[in-house]
């Protein structure tokens, strides 16, 4: 302690107040291992300012100058540090006890010659002292100092942790808002429809409570604008009408002329609260997300920073799923299409596997698809015709081997069908890769085309017929002519004249057959001319005698009164086919009903059959010319169509009544001649 | 005796016609075609002709056409023809013809009666 700069620099001064020694002043102490000064005067004033000055370490007062111990009593007060000493020979009691309590004196001194090694003592005592009070002030001041770097070192600890905290909590923030938003843009690559859109739209802004929910308004078409928006947990979509034209660029903005918060409380038919819009460019024409929120202004840029980070992958994924929606519309009106179309479509690949095919293909050949459309698996052949092999005059392998294309016609499902095949190069002049097979069912036309035929056959035979009819004439008359010479000639009872009339009857018969055959085929031959229907039937009767074979005819002519006027043969002809027709509509022992009757100005011919009865699902066609239910060399199919023309010709009509497995019933009606 | 003509191209017509007019006291000549029948016609000079309309060669109007007029002015004409929708009574008037008789007859005697009342005669 010696060492410290304090105990250095501090001279302790002893002051001697006493009357012997006088103002004699002396330093000393080097045995005592520091220096000293001391004092010695009588002179209670300058005792009293040296006291004020300070340093002073060891007062040494003399009894008989301060016979109270007032001086003692004072600097005791002032420095109760200070040493004291007392020099009295007398003291007694009292003064000892005051100069004890009152002047805290450290010594008395019986005599001043005590006084020397008092003050050393004294100089000792306060001088430890002193390095106590300054030992402990030192370590006060380094207590202190201790304290404040343990302080100090806490703050800065405190702050130090404090800051790593707040930057843990940023970057953790940080870090979720990334997550988040990564987890935002994979959901948005993997959305598939604009309502999942708006859910994940709806789920990412779940953080912030003062939002409502998102609303979105995208382009439809070239003009239109479609809004998806939540109806409570229903996502619900709607076009905007003529109303919503103008693309939302122009509805930006909050200003008074702003429309969207009316169109929008239109649609979702309740008012809407406040409206943070992001415009969303897209390729067509910009689509707008509202969001429809009760954000004060900081809680609105907290969100629209949020958005901001979402526009881009949200206008990518409303983009593509725009686009998408569009292939798809365009997919399904190209499949509707290609449904639609009447003919049956294949796409094939070399192996003849059905890559591709309508719903007619898929129906197979001469079916009419019912129900929806399916994809069927397996080769064209064995989908459309049923067949394991391909079809006969298939034109798909020539297309393989001229890579041209080509046109065959093959025979399915009991129609006729045209096969147009076109190659598909996938890769410019590369093989064949697909061939389209485009079957055109031709079976009516080649109907057509065979009925034709077998009609110009006939009309030949009846040409034909026309002409042997005249050259047998000829000959008959002559035959007849002559039996009916020679019956003259022969005995009228005899055997000769017997035969020769049976000649001419014979004859006869053969005539009429001719002549009837002749009206009947000769066409237009005849003016319209007055007759019955009664006759008409008579006359045509002869001519189906062996359709009659195998049937009874039940014959009932009621109208032999009733004049009509029409060219006979026609009308014959009509008779004839309706006969026809019904001979043919039974199988053996059936009863063919012929009935002529006259009402309310009309003469009705009923033909009736015992047959199957004509099917509910042909009735409505049976008199579309070409229409047959009968073999090939059966009938023209013109039959009925032609009848029905010659009848309403001459003012008449034709209908029927037919029941299913019990026959049918044409009713052939004409106007009577007279009759208004 | 009254002397008729059947010119037709059918034998059994002609023989027919010609066994029904003799029995009937006709004179009968024959011709197979129109030809033949048009040199008859001006050489024997028939009272009356029984001409067919259609035959090979000469038809019965190409006939009717050839014979002078004073010719036919002596003779009746009667037509005969299969074809009565295009041959009738009317053409055959036009043609200088008398009467027209549709094939075939349905009695042959009909006709005969038909030749006589023609020739203003009801037998011979």
């Amino acid at each position: 302690m010696e060492s410290s700069p304090q105990a250095a620099i501090f001279r302790p001064l002893v002051l001697r107040f006493s009357r012997r020694e006088g103002g004699a002043s002396r330093a000393g102490g080097a045995g005592l291992g520091f220096a000293w000064d001391e004092l010695r005067t009588p002179d209670p004033e300058l005792i009293a300012r040296s006291l004020r000055g300070g340093a002073v370490a060891v007062l040494v007062v003399d009894q008989e100058l301060d016979p109270q111990l007032t001086l003692l009593t004072e600097w005791a007060a002032l420095s109760p540090g200070g040493i004291r000493i007392l020099i009295s020979e007398h003291a007694d009691l009292h003064l000892i006890r005051l100069a004890i309590n009152r002047g805290r004196i450290y010594r008395i001194a019986r005599s001043p010659d005590e006084v020397g090694a008092l003050v050393e003592a004294g100089l000792r005592e306060f001088h430890r002292e002193l390095q106590r009070v300054e030992l402990v002030r030192e370590s006060a001041r380094q207590n202190r100092e201790l304290e404040e770097l343990t302080l100090n070192l806490e703050s800065r600890v405190e702050e130090r942790t404090q800051n790593i905290l707040l930057s843990k909590e940023q970057e953790e923030d940080k870090l979720n808002r990334i997550r988040r938003l990564v987890k935002f843009i994979k959901q948005m690559t993997q959305i598939s429809s604009i309502e999942e859109l708006l859910s994940v739209i709806r789920n990412d802004l779940r953080g912030f409570h003062h939002v409502v929910a998102p609303i979105l308004v995208f382009p439809v078409g070239a003009e239109e604008y479609n809004v998806v928006y939540f109806a409570k947990t229903q996502i619900q979509l709607k076009t905007l009408g003529a109303g919503f034209r103008a693309p939302p660029r122009q509805l930006g903005g909050d200003g008074e002329d702003d429309t969207l918060p009316g169109v929008l409380a239109n649609v979702l038919m309740r008012p809407v609260a406040k409206l943070l819009r992001m415009e969303i460019e897209l390729q067509n024409r910009p689509a707008l997300l509202v969001i429809e929120h009760t954000g004060n202004a900081r809680e609105l840029k907290t969100l629209e920073s949020h958005l901001a980070e979402r526009r881009k992958p949200f206008a990518m994924s409303l983009d593509r799923l725009l686009l998408e929606m569009e292939n798809n519309f365009s997919s399904y009106r190209w499949e509707k299409t290609f449904d639609n179309l009447k003919s049956p479509i294949s796409i094939i690949d070399r192996q003849m596997s059905v890559l591709r095919s309508n719903r007619q293909f898929n129906a197979g050949a001469g079916a009419t698809p019912n129900g929806p459309h399916e994809h069927r698996r397996g080769s064209c052949h064995r989908i459309f015709a049923g067949r394991e092999a391909p079809c006969e005059g298939c034109p798909v392998p020539q297309v393989m081997g001229t890579g041209l294309t080509q046109t065959g016609v093959i025979q399915a499902g009991g129609r006729a069908y045209e096969v147009h095949s076109y190659p598909i190069h996938l890769q410019q002049g590369g093989a064949i890769t697909n061939i389209v097979n485009i079957y055109v069912d031709i079976t009516p036309q080649r109907e057509l085309q065979r009925r034709l035929l077998q009609n110009e056959k006939m009309s030949a035979i009846g040409l034909l017929a026309g002409n042997i009819a005249h050259e047998l004439n000829n000959p008959l008359t002559g035959l007849r002519s002559l039996a009916q010479v020679l019956q003259l000639q022969v005995e009228a009872e005899g055997t000769m004249a017997q035969d020769l009339r049976e000649i001419e009857k014979a004859s006869a018969r053969c005539q009429t057959i001719i002549r009837n055959l002749l009206d009947f085929t000769t066409p237009g031959a005849q003016p319209s001319r007055t007759t019955t229907l009664d006759a008409i039937v008579e006359k045509t009767l002869p001519f189906l005698k062996s359709m009659l074979r195998n049937h009874r005819l039940d014959l009932r002519l009621h109208a032999a009164d009733a004049a009509i006027e029409v060219e006979p043969n026609l009308i014959q002809q009509v008779v004839f086919n309706l006969i026809n027709n019904a001979c043919q509509a039974m199988k053996k022992n059936g009863t063919l009903g012929l009935e002529t009757r006259v009402r309310d100005g009309e003469v009705v011919l009923t033909i009736s059959d015992t047959g199957g009865g004509i099917p509910p699902e042909i009735q409505a066609r049976i008199f579309e010319p070409f229409f047959t239910t009968k073999s090939e060399g059966h009938g023209t199919g013109l039959g009925l169509s032609l009848s029905k023309e010659i009848i309403e010709k001459f003012g008449g009509r034709v209908d029927f009544e037919t029941d299913p497995g019990a026959g049918t019933r044409f009713h052939v009606r004409l106007p009577v001649k007279g009759v208004p | 005796m009254t002397r008729a003509l059947i010119i037709d191209d059918e034998p059994l017509v002609r023989r027919s016609l010609e066994r029904a007019l003799q029995v009937s006291g006709f004179e009968v000549l024959q011709a197979a075609d129109g030809l033949t029948g048009l040199q008859t016609w001006l050489e024997r000079k028939p009272d009356v002709v029984l001409l067919d309309v259609l035959m090979p060669g000469l038809s019965g109007p190409q006939v009717l056409e050839k014979v002078p007029g004073e010719v036919k002015a002596n003779c009746k004409i009667l037509m005969m023809s299969a074809f009565t929708g295009e041959f009738s009574q009317t053409k055959a008037h036009e043609l200088g013809a008398h009467l027209f008789v549709a094939k075939p007859f349905d009695d042959i005697f009909e006709v005969v009666k038909k030749v006589k009342s023609l020739l203003g005669r009801e037998s011979s």
